[in-house]
C-alpha cells in the first residue's frame, strides 16, 4: 500500500503543509486527508487515524508526532527525519521573523480580521474532515459507545486525551477477545 | 546557558503530552528559575503563535528560546523540544511494523479509532466556541440572539459552501479565509 516517495517529497509536502497550519495538532488532519492519503496515496484514512491516535499518547507535539509516523510507514528513519523537519521549518523561520524584527503584530486589528476569518475555514474544515473519519471508524455499537464515552470524559470530567486513548484500545481488546470467545461457543 | 536551553526544553518535549498548550505551563514555571522573559512575553508568546504558521508547540518553543539565547537559542529549543517524539515515534513505528499483521494491533485499532475521532470533535467545538461564537455576550444577556453574530453566520455559511467544494484543496481554503479577512476588515472601514 505505502507507496515510494522520494526523501525530498516528503519534506516538500510538510513544509507546505506546516506553511498553512494554524491551531493545535487537530488541524493537520485536513491537510493530511488532502494532501497524503488522497493526491499522493502516502497512507490509507485508517493509518492516518491510527498515527494520530497514537500521537496522543507519546510525548511531544501532536502535529510533528503525526507527520514523523506517517514519514516512517513510507521512508523509515529518514523520512520521519524529512517530515519532522519540513514540518517545523516554517514555524521557525516565522518565529524568527517575529521574535527578531517585527515584534508583536497580532494586534493589528487587519491582522486579527484576518485569523478570525482562517479560523472560521480551519473549524469548516475541520467539520468535514470529521465526517469523512466517521465512516472509517464509527461502524457499530461499542464504537458509537466509545465515541460518546469519549467525548463525555474529556468535556464533562476533563479526562487527558492520554488516557481516552489508552484505555480505548484497551476496552477495543477486550470487547474483540469477549466477542471471539462468544463465536468459539 | 546554550546547554540549559537544551535540557530545559528536552524536558518539556519528554512531559508535554497531547497538543502544544500543554506547553504553557512549563514556561511558566520557567520564569523565576532563569529569567529568561516575563510573563508579559509569554502571553505575547501564545498570540504571536496564533498568527504564525506551524505548530504551536514548535513556535513558542522556538521563541522563547530566542528570547533567551538568540538564534542560536532558538535553534536548540526548537531541535531539544522534538529531540523525544523524534526517537520514540521511530522506535514505536517499528514496533508497530513488526506486529502489523498480528489481529491485536487491529484489536487496539478497532478501539482507538473511535476515540481519536472523539477527541477530533471536541478539538473542532471547542474552535467554533472560541471562533464563531460570542458566549461571553450571551452570558452577559441571555438573549439566544446574541449567541452568534450575524456576520459570523454569514461567514460560517460562505466557508461551508467554499469547504464542500473544495475539500480536496484545503490550502486553497486557507488563502479563501486570509482574503475573507481582508475584506471583512476594508468593509468595516468603510461602513
Amino acid at each position: 500500500m505505502n507507496k515510494k516517495v522520494s526523501l525530498l517529497k516528503l519534506f516538500w509536502i510538510f513544509f507546505k503543509i506546516g506553511l498553512v497550519l494554524f491551531g493545535g495538532g487537530y488541524a493537520i488532519l485536513p491537510f493530511l486527508q488532502a494532501e497524503i492519503v488522497e493526491k499522493e496515496k502516502i497512507c490509507t484514512q485508517e493509518q492516518m487515524i491510527d498515527y494520530y491516535a497514537l500521537a496522543q499518547c507519546v510525548p511531544g507535539i501532536v502535529a510533528g508526532s503525526v507527520s514523523m509516523f506517517i514519514g516512517y510507514s513510507a521512508r523509515s528513519i529518514l523520512g520521519a527525519l524529512a517530515c519532522i523537519f519540513g514540518m517545523c521549518l516554517p514555524a521557525f523561520i516565522a518565529m524568527i521573523i517575529f521574535a527578531a524584527m517585527l515584534g508583536n503584530i497580532s494586534h493589528y486589528p487587519l491582522i486579527q480580521s484576518i485569523f478570525n476569518e482562517i479560523g472560521i475555514a480551519v473549524c469548516v474544515l475541520i467539520f468535514l474532515t470529521i465526517a469523512e473519519l466517521w465512516k472509517k471508524s464509527v461502524k457499530d455499537f461499542f464504537t458509537t459507545a466509545i465515541f460518546v464515552v469519549s467525548i463525555a470524559a474529556t468535556i464533562v470530567f476533563q479526562v487527558s486525551p492520554f488516557w481516552v486513548i489508552i484505555l480505548s484500545g484497551v476496552f477495543g481488546v477486550l470487547v474483540k477477545l469477549l466477542r471471539r470467545e462468544k463465536n468459539a461457543d | 546557558m546554550l546547554i540549559d536551553v537544551f535540557i530545559e526544553f528536552f524536558k518539556i518535549g519528554c512531559v508535554a503530552v497531547g497538543g502544544g498548550y500543554t506547553v504553557i505551563p512549563f514556561l511558566y514555571y520557567l520564569i523565576p528559575v532563569y529569567h529568561w522573559y516575563d510573563a508579559d512575553a509569554i502571553t505575547e508568546m501564545i498570540a504571536v503563535s496564533n498568527v504564525t504558521p506551524g505548530p504551536i508547540g514548535i513556535n513558542m518553543a522556538t521563541y522563547a528560546g530566542f528570547q533567551a539565547n538568540g538564534f542560536l537559542g532558538a535553534v536548540v529549543a526548537t531541535v531539544a523540544v522534538v529531540l523525544p517524539s523524534v526517537i520514540i515515534v521511530p522506535l514505536l513505528s517499528k514496533i508497530l511494523k513488526k506486529y502489523k499483521n498480528s489481529c491485536f494491533t487491529e484489536y487496539i485499532m478497532y478501539g482507538l479509532r473511535p476515540a481519536a475521532v472523539a477527541l477530533i470533535s471536541v478539538a473542532a467545538l471547542q474552535i467554533f466556541k472560541s471562533s464563531i461564537l460570542t458566549v461571553d455576550k450571551f452570558a452577559a444577556t441571555h438573549r439566544l440572539s446574541d449567541i452568534i453574530s450575524l456576520k459570523a453566520l454569514i461567514m460560517l455559511g460562505f466557508f461551508a459552501v467554499c469547504g464542500y467544494f473544495l475539500r480536496k484543496q484545503p490550502m486553497l481554503l486557507i488563502l479563501i479565509g486570509a482574503a475573507a479577512g481582508v475584506v471583512v476588515y476594508t468593509a468595516g472601514k468603510i461602513i
